[in-house]
């Protein structure tokens, strides 16, 4: 599976290069878990973009690109605070896979 | 009551029914004649329960009449998230509390407070909301979290990831910056995307500076003029997030980029990233007041800052552009020093200096 992630907004107004990773090149442990957190999130199945009802000065904003092995493609943007649980899980996740 | 309610998953969207064994109506009771050890206790719990069902208006109620903090009062208090996103944490530490062995729980306490005294000392304001309402501050969200936030009721801090960021507490300019986003909440309103949403950026860089220099006691000419300095970690190429004074030229650091912000409406940044780039087009704003203060001379925060406030108080609507902002100041400048004040040319004179009116 591809992901690339790519963050904007915030109180730096700061777009850090995008992340890009392939679950192929992870550990077995970590590909495991990018992929139960997508399925978590129901992330085909989500809306190509979604706002906060109310925005919340200085948050994030994500544009999350899957591609899966079995052929799904799907791209989605959102506030950082209209993400759902898992969601935001998923989106630390793959940050956090960058850092190591 | 030794703790308060249970706070479910931190996200106003998850539904979960608010059921509590403590009915409101005995918790604002006894928030307001409990035993002195209780009060402070049921007004968290109150506050808790209040906030998971979306009820502001009764907390806003709660502080104005029956607290009836005296201007000048602040209330902090400081939360720990330890790490996680359910706010607001555990309280850690209640205002005239001893310090904290966590210095991020200092810095929030310490400068939430002077972001209170200098708009309670300078502008006559009580709190946020101008009722005395209580400074909420969380610190420690989530795990390298590079930002800070206001979320409509409380102060939002992340530990920064270390590499790029450091602690988002540290520096008092942000602080004061987040809590202006109440402040502007609470009065224009200004509308969180495009030319409004800039505005309501630049406010809030524009009183976070002024907390700052008031702090330092700085004039206009020994200011810096820099958002977030000392923000960046070491190792990467820049100052500060920005700067007023020369817009674009906070940092260049391939890890981040370079500073995009424009200092003139010739460079406006259109797109849909950041809201419509409310982050950079706030430079031309930002540099506008950078340009009046110093034109002016002495303490920013006595002119310049007074018709900005006033503007901001008085004039702007939710969905006021730049030059609607533009005329506000000079209008305010006119009303309080007098048309064709030195005040009031200094003022027509930046916004012409950035492109913003003829």
């Amino acid at each position: 599976m591809h992901l690339k992630l790519t963050r904007t907004g915030g109180f730096g107004g700061i777009t850090p290069p995008p992340v890009e990773v392939d679950t192929a090149t992870l550990s077995k442990k970590d590909a495991q878990h990018i992929e139960s957190l997508v399925a978590g999130a129901k992330f085909f199945d989500l809306p190509k973009s979604f706002k906060a009802a109310q925005s919340q000065p200085d948050r994030f904003q994500f544009s999350l690109q899957i591609a899966h092995e079995d052929g799904r493609q799907h791209a989605v943007t959102c506030d950082e605070e209209a993400a759902s649980e898992p969601l935001r899980q998923l989106l630390q996740a793959v940050q956090t896979l960058k850092r190591k | 009551m030794k703790k308060p309610l249970p706070v479910p998953l931190g996200h106003a969207h998850v539904g979960c029914p608010v059921c509590t064994i403590i009915p409101s109506h005995m918790l604002r009771h006894l928030s307001q004649n409990g035993p002195a050890h209780l009060r402070e206790q049921a007004f968290q719990t109150l506050q808790h329960s209040e906030r998971l069902r979306g009820q502001r208006d009764m907390l806003a109620y709660l502080g104005a009449v029956s607290l009836n903090t005296p201007t000048g009062a602040k209330r902090r208090t400081i939360y720990d998230l330890a790490h996680g996103t359910n706010l607001p944490g555990t309280l850690v530490r209640g205002e005239g509390a001893p310090k904290s062995k966590d210095a991020q729980v200092n810095e929030a306490y310490d400068y939430s407070g002077t972001t209170y005294d200098f708009y309670s000392k300078v502008f006559g304001r009580n709190s946020v909301d101008n009722k005395g309402m209580r400074l909420d501050s969380s610190v420690h969200y989530y795990t390298s979290y590079d930002n800070a936030f206001w979320n409509g009721a409380q102060m939002v801090y992340g530990d920064g990831d270390g590499t790029i960021f450091q602690r988002f507490t540290k520096c008092i300019d942000v602080i004061g910056h987040e809590l202006t986003h109440g402040v502007t909440q609470y009065e224009a309103g200004l509308a969180y995307q495009g030319q409004s949403g800039a505005l309501n950026e630049s406010l809030s860089d524009v009183f976070g500076s002024l907390v700052k220099q008031w702090k330092k006691k700085q004039t206009a000419a020994q200011a810096d003029w820099l958002i977030g300095e000392g923000l960046l970690a070491k190792g990467v190429h820049g100052v500060a997030l920005r700067s007023m004074k020369a817009p674009g030229t906070a940092y260049d650091d391939p890890q981040i980029g370079k500073d995009p912000q424009p200092d003139n409406m010739k460079n406006y940044v259109k797109g849909n990233a950041d809201h419509g780039g409310v982050h950079t087009n706030s430079g031309i704003p930002n540099h506008a007041f950078y340009l009046v203060a110093t034109a002016l001379g002495g303490y920013a925060w006595d002119r310049a800052g007074k018709i900005w406030y006033d503007t901001l108080c008085n004039i702007l609507q939710p969905n006021s552009n730049f030059v609607a902002a533009a005329n506000g100041t000079i209008r305010s400048a006119g009303i309080l020093f007098g048309v064709a004040s030195k005040e009031q040319n200094a003022v027509k004179a930046a916004w012409q200096q950035v492109g913003v009116i003829k």
